[in-house]
């Protein structure tokens, strides 16, 4: 039921931003939502919607299914308006009994909804046309120059990967042991909140016998494998800067400080 | 700089725990009351692995959700602007954490009034890293007029209570995990049947 939750985010596809070095998007997605945090304005804002917009075209992926991801936020989105139009002091717009509309809060608010939305696309279009493990990759060579100062790059990696390739696993074990217990009469529906919790006891404990014994039989693999650590260790893909992905970085960071450059000066 | 295999892939699987945790919370949990399990999966993995790799696993869980995977609790559950939210502290607070209870478990020894006394220290240490954190987004961030009374009441004393619940429950767990075994590697059987 949850496993889609993850792995359902990446969208294949053969376009020019699917191709792209998983560092460039990651670094792209990290101006562009600098930059839009930093907008205080709706030029600076409208600009850089502008370039998410085609950012988002250029992915191939139609703008329906970023539609899609953005719904499951329209609470939140509601929520972030709504608490600035009628909380913020100032000029009033609408006064009713104890609602209270101001200029500044609809501008806010406005402002805050917008900034929030764009931000989810920006997540979305880093997560949609790079596959996780292509993250993962990507994380590890931007964190490889800290290995100097002692940050194990690629020991966290593996951690995310692995950890990656557990959250299904746990889903999975849990339902069997769920359906097991039940198999053999345990109650999960009925009882106030501290009866259940009880059975769950039945469900916890055995799901971290299992993950442990999953987690012995990767680590036995591994090294029945050789692994001794990222030192000289060579990769299926891999990943490297091309032209492109500089024409993407220098075009990325121009047109930031040029938004910067536009919002202070005009 | 040395982790063994073991405990690389046992890191990865506490930070799949606090992914899943996250996840099947954003389902069950009513919107109104804040409360997460997350605070017990540091804790075990505090008390399970050692110093580093405890902290490379609630890191991992960390950098998983910055890099844009949804598996943070709250919305919108990743993306590297999750730095802003005011809660982002408590998040690094999990690794702090994580490291202090496995520190105290490594110098003391392994006892339930051992585990007792390190999961409050990871609970206090998690507050020492998450409640400045939580003052300077408030304050510098979202440029709000917040001073320490205030920051105590919304991030401090609606949970502490239900959090040093969290560790006794943490290391009650604790005690009947034989964990030499798991981190030795002879955790039983290798079948594949339940």
């Amino acid at each position: 039921m949850f496993e889609g939750a993850i792995i359902g985010q990446y969208v294949p596809g053969e376009s020019m931003v699917h191709r792209l070095d998983p560092r460039t998007k990651l670094i792209l997605t990290i101006i562009m939502m600098t930059v839009v945090f930093m907008a205080s304005s709706g030029w600076g804002l409208a600009l850089s919607v502008g370039v998410i917009f085609f950012l988002i075209w250029l992915t191939g992926i139609p703008l329906s299914i970023y539609l899609r991801g953005i719904r499951s936020f329209r609470i939140l989105i509601i929520i972030t308006f709504g608490f600035q139009l009628f909380l913020v002091p100032g000029e009033p717009l609408l006064q009713w009994n104890f609602i209270h509309i101001s200029r500044e809060g609809l501008t806010l608010g406005g402002l805050m909804a917008l900034r929030l939305v764009v931000v989810l696309l920006l997540a979305q279009f880093l997560t949609f046309t790079t596959s996780p493990m292509a993250l993962i990759d990507g994380i590890e060579k931007l964190l490889s120059p800290l290995n100097k100062v002692g940050v194990p790059a690629h020991e966290m990696a593996m951690v995310m990967s692995i950890a990656l390739r557990f959250i299904p696993i746990f889903f999975m074990e849990a339902d069997r042991i769920i359906r097991a217990q039940v198999s053999r009469g345990a109650d999960f529906e009925s009882g106030n909140v501290i009866t259940r919790l009880k059975p769950l006891t039945s469900i916890i404990a055995p799901l971290f016998i299992k993950a442990f014994q999953r987690a012995d039989d990767l680590a036995l693999a591994m090294e029945a494998r050789g692994y001794q650590g990222g030192e000289g260790r060579t990769r299926l893909r891999e990943i490297r800067l091309r032209r492109l992905d500089l024409l993407f970085l220098s075009t990325g960071l121009m047109v930031a400080l040029g938004i910067r450059l536009i919002e202070v000066y005009v | 700089m040395n982790f063994s295999t073991r405990e690389i892939v046992l890191a990865g699987v506490f930070a799949a725990l606090a992914c899943c945790v996250a996840i099947v919370f954003r389902f069950v949990q009513p919107v109104l009351v804040p409360f997460s399990l997350l605070p017990m999966v540091f804790l075990l993995a505090g008390g399970v692995l050692p110093p580093r790799a405890a902290a490379a696993s609630m890191l991992g869980y960390a950098l998983l959700g910055l890099a844009g995977l949804p598996v943070l609790a709250a919305p919108p559950f990743g993306g590297v602007i999750y730095i802003f939210k005011p809660t982002f502290g408590f998040i690094l607070g999990y690794a702090a954490g994580a490291w202090t209870v496995s520190m105290v478990i490594r110098r003391l020894g392994r006892s339930f009034p051992i585990y007792l006394a390190a999961c409050t220290a990871g609970i206090i240490v998690l507050y020492l890293i998450g409640l400045p954190y939580l003052y300077i987004i408030l304050r510098f961030y979202l440029g709000q007029t917040v001073d320490i009374m205030r920051v105590l009441q919304i991030g401090f004393l609606p949970f502490i209570g239900l959090d040093l619940a969290k560790a006794f429950l943490s290391s009650v767990i604790l005690v009947k995990i034989p964990v030499n075994r798991f981190l030795s590697g002879h955790s039983g059987s290798h079948s594949r049947t339940l």
